[in-house]
């Protein structure tokens, strides 16, 4: 069992919609975007796997992601998602908010520290936390990542993920990636699990496709709340880089 | 109903997105002859260039990002250019479009802009060798007495050849290493390419048969980056654009050894690329080139570059005698398209036989500098032509 049910009332974040609001006015905000680099990515998926594990009970999703580096150190950016509810809403709307730093290492290597705050809107109960990320590209499409969240999905877990990615374009066009992860779980009544997805896609111009298959130490059961849900092993995700 | 709406506008999106994919490469056009290069700052910053970081989302071609385009487009607006082409090079950090050549007083307001790292012309570029009228046998003597000498077929040894499109189903290819990409586009026709294939067939070829060509380099890894192709007249060709992809591409390799068996006049682009292989300690053989003085051509004279001057059995009055030029065989029987094989001449095919030659004595000692592997050839070649090489 990954998240059993625990009741938190839904959080009246009035925090987070200022700092969004604030950082959507500094995105779209013509001056700025002269100052630096924003690329916005539009995103459909089939499924929403986040560290291994399906956030969107299996449902679809579109998503919107912003991003703004001003200067080579420094960045920050807002993620939004949505997806239908099938069944019982949980995460199914979210919205991140994330700033951090970056370094790059020699010619190959950027370093980037983060810290991204995560929110629910909608669910009946608390799953908002903020996570720490410290990761490490290679130009060739190595990349590793150690995440860690105080209180992972508001469930009175410590949370430290790591995971390893390689991605390797076998064309101009054309590409595949591995990824294998294992997560920590500081609470005992959770089992800490390991996950893996291997993926194919195909990027054109403005857009990129990809067919991903995932598998998951839990065996792809993921106990949540009430009901149980089997996540999807395949997915197909689609991708628009709009700026 | 917003999700309906959302859905229907990404459908809409993405369809538009399809719809105006270029269908024809650009890179095909003809006439960028007189084209000029603009080279301007990759505009992106380090997070979206290298996808790092949360916000990305799926990997995506690094030359694709409409950013690029988008930084080119309003410079060509601003002096009412037509753009070409155009692609970034990682290694240098740089964008670079080619536009078709405007009036001098627009280039002159070009070259003043701040926006500009540089303008230059698009070369082109040529491939030196022919086939062979002469009657050259299938095992030239120095080469069986080097192999003979330095019993080591270039294992752990990476070398990039910047050529024409290989014969990759040659039977004598078969059980090399060999790695190939394409950076000429649809230039060309791959399966008729004989240029490429010869110069990597007298690499890295193992025989198939008693007759077949025996590479000087077998088990060296090969990567064939195809930066050139063969035009309706059997000549070899390339040009800034495709050989800038090409150069760019052996950067990221930091091959031991590049084999250029080409000629062409001075480029800033590719000098700078190809002083990274250089600081990265890679050993640069390219074609002699009889037009150009060493300083006005590329790749120029500097430390690590080493130009193959093609001779016949004994080393003519009229060779050149210069610190940065060797000498090995102008003849050779090497593979050909279709499984075939030919006799090949011309300083482009003494190129890759000095590249072989140097791959063994890197293997034969590892710790040999690339100083050590060039004064090592020059002595043994010395020896065996009874040549004196300026020093």
């Amino acid at each position: 069992m990954i998240f059993a049910n625990i009741d938190h009332p839904e959080p009246a974040n009035a925090r987070l919609r200022a700092l969004t609001a604030a950082l959507t006015a500094i995105l779209i905000n013509p001056a700025s975007a002269s100052a630096g680099d924003i690329g916005v990515v539009l995103q459909s998926a089939s499924d929403t796997i986040y560290h291994g594990t399906p956030e969107t009970r299996g449902d679809p999703s579109f998503a919107a992601s912003v991003t703004w580096q001003p200067h080579k150190r420094f960045f920050a950016g807002t993620s939004g998602r949505l997806s239908p509810v099938s069944s019982e809403r949980q995460r199914h709307s979210s919205i991140d908010v994330f700033v951090g730093t970056a370094w790059s290492i020699g010619d190959d290597w950027l370093s980037t520290l983060s810290v991204q705050r995560r929110e629910f809107p909608g669910a009946p109960k608390a799953w908002q936390y903020t996570e720490y990320k410290v990761e490490l590209t290679r130009f060739d499409g190595w990349r590793a990542s150690l995440d860690f969240a105080l209180d992972y999905y508001a469930h009175n877990t410590r949370a430290a993920i790591v995971e390893l990615e390689k991605t390797t374009f076998w064309s101009d066009h054309w590409y595949w990636q591995v990824q294998a992860g294992a997560a920590e779980l500081s609470a005992t009544r959770l089992d800490d699990y390991h996950y893996a997805r291997i993926s194919s896609g195909y990027t054109a111009g403005r857009v990129t496709a990809e067919l991903s298959y995932g598998w998951n130490s839990e065996d792809g059961t993921i106990i949540f709340g009430p009901g149980q849900l089997r996540s999807q092993d395949t997915v197909l995700s689609i991708a628009y880089r709009l700026f | 109903m917003l999700l309906r709406a959302i859905t229907t506008g990404l459908g809409v999106l993405l369809l538009t997105a399809c719809s105006v994919q270029p269908t024809v490469d650009r890179r095909s056009a003809e006439g960028m002859a007189d084209a000029v290069v603009i080279v301007i700052e990759d505009p992106r910053a380090s997070l979206r260039r290298i996808g790092a970081g949360p916000g990305y989302g799926l990997p995506s071609a690094y030359a694709d990002d409409p950013l690029l385009k988008r930084r080119s487009a309003a410079i060509a607006r601003d002096y009412d250019l037509s753009i070409i082409d155009e692609w970034p090079l990682r290694n240098l950090g740089v964008h670079c479009f080619a536009i078709e050549r405007p009036s001098a007083a627009v280039l002159a307001a070009i070259d003043r802009d701040e926006r500009i790292k540089w303008l230059q012309p698009f070369n082109e570029f040529a491939l030196q060798s022919n086939q062979s009228t002469t009657s050259a046998t299938s095992e030239n003597c120095a080469l069986c007495q080097f192999k003979a000498q330095f019993d080591s077929p270039g294992r752990n040894i990476t070398i990039a050849v910047i050529d024409t499109a290989v014969d990759t189903d040659h039977p004598d290819l078969r059980r090399s290493s060999l790695v190939t990409r394409n950076f000429a586009g649809p230039r060309g026709n791959p399966d008729e390419e004989d240029h490429g294939t010869a110069v990597v067939g007298l690499i890295n070829a193992i025989p198939s048969t008693e007759h077949g060509v025996d590479g000087l380099a077998p088990a060296a890894r090969v990567h064939l980056l195809r930066g050139c192709w063969q035009d309706n007249n059997a000549q070899g060709r390339c040009n800034t654009l495709t050989l800038a992809l090409a150069l760019d591409a052996a950067v990221d390799l930091a091959p031991d050894i590049l084999n250029l068996s080409l000629t062409g006049r001075q480029d800033r682009l590719l000098d700078e690329l190809l002083g990274k292989l250089l600081a990265n300690g890679t050993l640069v053989f390219a074609a002699h080139d009889e037009q150009r003085k060493a300083e006005e051509r590329f790749p120029a004279r500097q430390l690590g570059v080493v130009y193959a001057y093609g001779v016949e059995e004994t080393v003519a009055a009229s060779a050149p005698s210069d610190p940065n030029v060797l000498y090995a065989p102008r003849h050779a029987l090497s593979l050909a398209t279709m499984g075939g094989y030919d006799l090949v001449s011309g300083h482009s095919i003494a190129t890759p036989q000095l590249a072989a030659m140097a791959a063994r004595l890197m293997e034969h000692d590892a710790s040999r500098s690339r100083a050590d592997t060039i004064q090592t050839l020059k002595d043994w070649l010395k020896d065996y032509y009874g040549a004196l090489f300026a020093e």
